[in-house]
């Protein structure tokens, strides 16, 4: 046996039924999401399914949102503490739980669990999660711009018997549905989630009934602490240090208030700490997350990006530690609303948490393909409500954007519609299921120009749709929207990649569409029709006429590196297949093309891109936050061997015992590794369009860039507000993983 | 004398198999020759004719008929070397074929490749961007036009296309199964100024609901097209030159055959046909035998691909991947997983966890015991060191194996680390892999509602029938057919000619009965039309129907069979009920929610001409006693017990032998593994069948 091996099952078998417990969540997820057929959770991949053991601890889960790997747990452990003796818990029992005070992020995702019982003993749990179209809430759709308080976000159970040893209760069942107003879809999705229960009973049944009651809870016990294991030897492969980020929600659905989520990274031994304190007081709006958001969406990315070959259970949870102070946007108190929550300032935890993953990922070469800039940071969800073409009232969600591109990485670009990290097997339905299903029609949707952040590698590019009304009975449809990064580019690059532009929701009002598409002159842009065009609050609640159309650009990635590094054939490629215009070549990129064909004039662009650095160092100042200019070192402007690569473009060199940052590129030393090397960058405030055309600054945002003070090349862009000092970035003296800590045996 | 010969292109051998009108069979194989497919599948005729002492010629003059399966479309998807395409779809909507509505950055890849989510791409557009074109136009969802065809934007679009040299135009756009006219204009349009171009209109070829789906399939035939076409041009004219004078069938993914005319305008229906013809040869070999339900396995060097007929019929694909694009062509489910002969074991670093795949060390350098470099265990390494094969006859003794490198290999990265010894580690490796087939077939059946008790599990491909005696204990029979070596090439010798039509028109039941059975109508009149023309008499043509339905606003659709005539609205109460209970035995008592509503989605027909097949031959049964077929023993870990067991060679066993287990059985091909209480017995076509002792 391997000194490593700390099982209690033995390798063989351990490896024989960890296979049959995954096969076993599979099959929960594709019954659970076959049954529902919603497109919610069939393309949105929004559910979840996953064994638990007898004392609520995750063992296994199937690939739908991993938030919930974290979230039904509590769950589970709320209901065994309050209703073990009064109800009772027994095997075929099913409890319906939505509280976001108690485990769920938002109220919309209804979990169901259910014990399983072998031979009168409590030995699993099976735990599912769907998002409903409707929870009764005071706006149709569950998620609620308007609500100031949680009572007007739908039922909210904190553990209901719904189903009692296998037979659901008829009086209970057809009570949560006369709380809703869309009760055929939401039928479905409880469906779907008792058949994945039915599922789980009866396999791991079988699977017990084979091996035993004390082999299964072994296994159980090992599955967990496997993963924990492989997590932390993961952990461990890293040097120990801090890193910190910061995101902004720009606004709450009520008022142009700025939100800040701040997050602190501290990696040491085989642990990692994210800690949220600095985050903004909780919104009096929809925007806040339900208590567990922050652990929820620090899962969200870590386990796709440190634990993608590392079952996706407890074990991976216990070696993350998440401070989330209480009374602020991602740890609301009590009744504050937070219907927004998974994709609110859950998401912006999320979204922030890939960009310190990146800057602990490249300390190490082994890792250097294993990160991305961010991924489309904020969704735009827009829920059509009211009567379609056959007649009957339906809520829909369009999922049209998680059509989001992928972050960019140190190897290559993003995947244009890459879809979402947290979500695995995301998918987009087709504009014809829509068009069948509700009264609109599609005007375009595509891939949207300048929409992927530019870099070295660019971010991907998103979808960008159009739709107006088309056979709807009533001429009008209710429309809720809850978008986010309207006002500032939120989605960021890194080392130096721009943000992707920012979302776009826009109503082009009492426009001809009808009579332009009847006579085939339908625009490019809807800002091309006659009409007046309204940019709503990103999130808010409208309605659709006859001849308004409904216009959202969803985000793409962040950018990797300085732009003008990027390969210039590259962004010819771009501009031809329509993914970068040529405005953003020459001005973003420093490309100059040449037409028919296109054709890089490499002269011209070595030109464009000399003026566009000597640009950066003449608008900017080195110590524009307050700091003199770096005197170099004795010795310094010449890259030593054998620094730790700390960024793209930063290397931290160790000089008599002490740490100096040095461009990459161009030897200039920066500081010493202690300091914040922003503070010895040439740093600007830029207008947006900098960035791109789409890019837009609005109220109190604003663009800061920090550029090497020797070869001008961007190493970082704060997208921030206005006098808001600069995240701090500093690094330790270069150790190297595996001194101190309980560093573990690689287990790569 | 009158012969069926049936063909399989694989990607390295081309194999044949050709049956006498005595229901004799003959097989043969020859190397595959990718420049030009026709030149193998010639050679594997003329072998095949040799060992049957005929001339090439002698053979094909008197063969009637003559079938194929053909990786000619999937190797030039996979490569992108097909045709320069362009794509011609609705104005607003030219990305849709590169969106793939998500799903192409991990269709058809395994949980490993998936979750590792930052090194995930879509696949090399099969279209570029620069040759998609938009065109004003408009339908929705009622076929109702809504922005009129802007012809000159066709013929603007045809120009330019052309100016960049393209080969063949796929058109899609949206809603052309709802009203196809805009479609068959364009076709029009294109054909007129430049009639040397393949076009292919997706509302001819797959007019159902799904513009993704359709736009992929359109794409891809558009892109294989003139390729295939070409390809069998030549193999139409190598086999007339040889002597045939008929017209060659071409093996489809829906299982059945077409004549190659029609088969040239559908050449994305060929995708992944070979492994839907294992399925086809094993129904063929269970209808013999009289199982209904079978579970078809397939373990070859790098996957372990299971099927599943039940009642009878092959059970269809929800959905159909090939190279990560999701089709709208109706295949038969084949579900797979990484575990085969190649499949390499190792033990994790850090906690000492014996995995198995999904890595697979393929043919080159291949398994540690092949001595061609590979150092890394395999799964056959491990059935080597078992004593599961015969390092001096495996594949007939065409492949020397080193017992000393597969030794060495798993002591290296597995026995040691483990602190196991070698056999220990190999019976751990053998077990791993078998326990992961064992969880995939239980998906396949118990997953979809079936019993596997009620099925026999039919075991092929190299590695199958070494394994099957485990993975296969759930069934009530395993069988290894005789045909096993060239089972694909059986597969299309015994298809049908099947013609399958799909019409994606969405109807809110209860249905308007006329315009249900209207539909029908015609799509049967085309069906028999089809039919005679090739030469079937009605009384050779079997129809079937089905409707795919759905719950109203759900995703997910139940193909439901349909009863045929006209229907009266009782009748369609019968169809829904049927869906119901379909319904429900999928996902479970209470998954069925009526009040949502019902929708008929897709009209289905499936047209099949009975090609009519000489009975197979059947070998008079001799004694129980199998010594005559004993070659050897040889000691096998088997039940954790070093046992001596016999071996016995499968040329010299005949029908009606009964060999009691544990003890091998060699082939030329394959090592089949009857358990210690298991028996083997061998039926009048020489196929061995695996029970618990005793009970045959």
């Amino acid at each position: 046996m391997s000194p490593a091996y700390e099982l209690k099952t033995d390798p063989v078998t351990f490896e024989v039924l960890q296979h049959r417990l995954w096969q076993i969540t599979k099959e929960m997820g594709i019954t659970l999401t076959r049954v529902t057929g919603s497109p919610i959770s069939m393309d949105a991949k929004d559910y979840a399914a996953g064994l638990f053991r007898a004392d609520g601890d995750l063992i296994m889960m199937s690939c739908g949102v991993l938030f919930h790997a974290v979230t039904i747990p509590y769950g589970i452990k709320h209901i065994l503490k309050n209703y073990s003796e009064n109800p009772g818990i027994a095997d075929g029992d099913v409890f319906i739980i939505n509280d976001p005070y108690i485990c769920s992020v938002h109220a919309p995702d209804i979990y169901l669990v259910s014990p399983i019982f072998h031979q009168g003993k409590l030995v699993a749990w099976a735990g599912m999660m769907t998002h409903l179209v409707d929870t009764g809430s005071m706006d149709p759709g569950g998620i609620n711009p308007r609500a100031t308080e949680v009572f007007q976000e739908g039922f909210r159970f904190p553990g209901l018997k719904i189903a009692e040893r296998g037979e659901i209760r008829q009086d209970i069942w057809d009570s949560v549905l006369n709380l809703v107003r869309d009760p055929g879809m939401v039928g479905l999705d409880l469906r779907g989630e008792i058949a994945a229960a039915r599922v789980a009973r009866e396999r791991l049944s079988e699977l017990i009934a084979e091996y035993g009651t004390d082999a299964y809870e072994a296994l159980a016990d090992d599955v967990i602490k496997y993963a924990e294991m492989k997590m932390r030897a993961r952990i461990s492969e890293f040097p120990d240090g801090s890193w910190q980020t910061r995101i902004y929600y720009d606004e709450d659905g009520m008022t142009d208030t700025a939100y800040q989520v701040v997050i602190k990274m501290t990696k040491e031994g085989d642990s990692l700490t994210f800690d949220l304190t600095g985050t903004s007081q909780q919104a009096p709006s929809f925007v806040n997350c339900g208590v567990l958001g922050a652990a929820a969406a620090v899962f969200g990315s870590v386990a796709p990006l440190m634990a993608f070959d590392v079952p996706w259970n407890q074990g991976v949870v216990n070696a993350l530690t998440v401070v989330s102070p209480p009374g602020t946007l991602v740890n609301p108190r009590f009744p504050a609303p937070c219907s927004l929550g998974t994709v609110g300032a859950a998401r912006a935890v999320m979204s922030a948490v890939q960009g310190l993953i990146a800057a602990m990922f490249i300390t190490r070469d082994d890792y250097a393909d294993d990160f991305t800039a961010m991924w489309g940071a904020a969704i735009g969800t827009v829920s059509l409500a009211g009567t379609n073409q056959f007649g009957t009232y339906a809520v829909n969600m369009l999922m049209d954007a998680v059509g989001f591109g992928a972050g960019a990485r140190s190897y290559a670009d993003g995947v244009n519609t890459g879809g979402s990290l947290y979500i695995p097997e995301i998918t987009l339905p087709n504009a014809e299921t829509y068009e069948l299903n509700l009264p609109i029609l599609y005007l375009f949707r595509r891939e949207a120009t300048d929409t992927g952040g530019p870099g070295k590698w660019r971010g991907g590019a998103t979808l960008e749709y159009a739709l107006a009304l088309h056979d709807a009975p009533q001429g009008r449809l209710h429309v809720g929207h809850s978008a986010w990064g309207t006002r500032a580019p939120v989605t960021s690059g890194v080392f130096g990649g721009y943000p992707a532009a920012n979302l776009w929701l826009a109503l082009m009002r009492d426009s001809d569409i009808q009579d332009r598409m009847r006579s085939g002159t339908v625009p490019h842009s809807p800002d091309g029709l006659n009409g007046r065009l309204e940019v709503p609050r990103g999130n808010g609640v409208t309605y659709m006429g006859t001849c308004d159309v409904l216009w959202l650009t969803s985000y793409g990635g962040g950018g990797y590196g300085d732009p003008l590094d990027r390969e210039p054939d590259l962004v010819r490629r771009d501009v031809t297949s329509g993914l970068v215009s040529a405005q953003a070549a020459s001005d973003v990129y420093g490309v100059t093309l040449v037409a028919s064909p296109l054709a890089v004039d490499y002269p011209g662009t070595e030109s464009r891109r000399a003026q566009i650095r000597r640009t950066r160092l003449d608008v900017g100042t080195v110590g524009a936050t307050g700091r003199s200019p770096w005197s170099p070192s004795p010795g310094g402007h010449s890259i030593q061997p054998g620094g730790l690569r700390v960024h793209e473009y930063l290397e931290v060199v160790d000089r008599a015992r002490q740490g100096y940052v040095v461009c990459r590129k161009c030897g200039h030393e920066l500081c010493i590794a202690s300091e914040d090397y922003k503070a010895h960058a040439v740093a600007s405030s830029r207008p947006p369009g900098t960035a791109g055309p789409r890019h837009r600054c609005t109220g109190q945002f604003v663009m800061r860039e920090f550029y090497c003070p020797g070869c001008a090349t961007l190493l970082d862009v704060e997208v921030c507000v206005d006098g808001a000092p600069p995240v701090r970035t500093t690094w330790a003296p270069p150790r190297r993983p595996g001194q101190g800590g309980r560093a573990q045996q690689a287990a790569r | 004398m009158s012969y069926l010969v049936g063909i399989d292109t694989g990607g390295t051998f081309t194999d044949c198999v050709v049956m006498d009108d005595g229901g004799q069979l003959f097989m043969g194989k020859a190397p595959s020759t990718p420049d030009d497919f026709s030149l193998g599948i010639v050679e594997a005729v003329r072998v095949t004719a040799e060992s049957m002492g005929l001339s090439l010629g002698g053979l094909l003059r008197e063969t009637s008929l003559f079938s194929h399966s053909s990786t000619m479309g999937i190797n030039a998807v996979i490569t992108r070397s097909g045709a320069k395409t362009g794509l011609v779809t609705t104005a607003g909507f030219e990305d849709t074929v590169l969106i793939m509505r998500i799903m192409g950055k991990f269709a058809g890849l395994g949980e490993e490749a998936i979750k590792r989510q930052v090194k995930r791409e879509k696949p090399a557009p099969i279209v570029p961007k620069e040759l998609i074109r938009g065109v004003v136009e408009r339908v929705d969802y009622k076929g109702t036009v809504v922005t009129p065809l802007d012809r000159d934007g066709v013929v603007e679009a045809a120009h330019y296309l052309a100016s960049q040299g393209v080969e063949a135009v796929a058109v899609a756009l949206l809603w052309s199964q709802a009203n196809p006219a805009h479609e068959q204009q364009i076709k029009l349009i294109v054909q007129e100024l430049y009639p040397q171009t393949y076009v292919t209109i997706s509302s001819e070829l797959v007019p159902v609901l799904g513009e993704y789906e359709r736009t992929a399939t359109t794409v891809m035939n558009a892109y294989v097209g003139p390729l295939v076409a070409r390809s069998q041009e030549r193999l139409e004219k190598r086999l007339k030159d040889g002597g045939f004078q008929h017209s060659p069938l071409v093996a489809q993914a829906h299982g059945g055959c077409l004549p190659i005319a029609a088969a040239a305008k559908q050449p994305v229906g060929t995708m992944s046909s070979g492994p839907v013809a294992g399925i086809v040869a094993s129904k063929y070999v269970a209808d013999l035998l009289g199982y209904d339900n079978v579970i078809t396995t397939d373990m070859g060097g790098t996957s372990f691909d299971v099927g599943l007929i039940y009642g009878g019929r092959i059970e269809p694909a929800v959905e159909t991947v090939v190279a990560q694009y999701h089709l709208a062509i109706p295949t038969m489910a084949v579900e797979s997983i990484g575990a085969g002969g190649g499949s390499i074991a190792w033990v994790e670093p850090g906690t000492g966890i014996l995995k198995v795949g999904p890595r697979s060390a393929g043919s080159a350098p291949g398994p540690a015991c092949y001595g061609a470099g590979g150092t890394e265990p395999t799964v056959t390494d491990a059935d080597l060191v078992l004593g599961y094969l015969n390092p001096q006859y495996f594949l007939g003794g065409r492949k020397a194996l080193s017992r000393e490198h597969a030794w060495q290999a798993i002591k290296t990265h597995v026995a040691d680390p483990l602190g196991m010894d070698v056999p220990e580690a190999a019976a751990a490796i053998y077990t791993i892999v078998s326990a992961h087939m064992s969880d995939l077939i239980r998906s396949v059946t118990v997953g979809r509602g079936y019993d596997p008790r009620q099925c026999a599990l039919f075991a092929y491909g190299g590695a199958g029938p070494v394994h099957a005696w485990v993975y296969g204990q759930d069934a009530r029979a395993i069988v290894v057919p005789s045909t096993a070596s060239v089972h694909s090439a059986m597969g299309t010798l015994a298809s049908d000619m099947v013609y399958s039509y799909q019409v994606g028109t969405p109807m809110r039941a209860p249905v308007d009965t006329d315009r249900f059975n209207g539909l029908f109508d015609e799509l049967e009149a085309r069906a028999r039309k089809d039919l005679r023309g090739d030469g079937f008499s009605d009384d050779a043509i079997s129809l079937s129907r089905f409707v795919d339905m759905r719950y109203m606003r759900q995703v997910h659709h139940v193909r439901t069979p349909c009863p045929r005539g006209r229907l009266t609205p009782r009748d369609l109460e019968g169809v829904y009920g049927a869906f119901e209970a379909l319904y429900e035995r999928l996902y479970g008592k209470g998954a069925a929610y009526k009040e949502a509503g019902m929708q008929v989605i897709t009209f289905r027909l499936e047209a099949r001409g009975r090609i009519p097949k000489p009975a197979l031959r059947k070998h008079p049964l001799q004694s129980r006693d199998p010594s005559p077929g004993l070659k050897g023993s040889r000691r096998v870990l088997v039940a954790k017990q070093w046992t001596d067991v016999n071996v016995y060679s499968s040329v010299q066993l005949a029908a009606g032998n009964v060999i009691d287990g544990p003890a091998i059985i060699e082939t030329p091909i394959t090592t089949v593994l009857i358990g210690p209480d298991q028996q083997g017995s061998l039926d009048a076509y020489l196929n061995t069948t695996i029970g618990r002792k005793g009970a045959a």
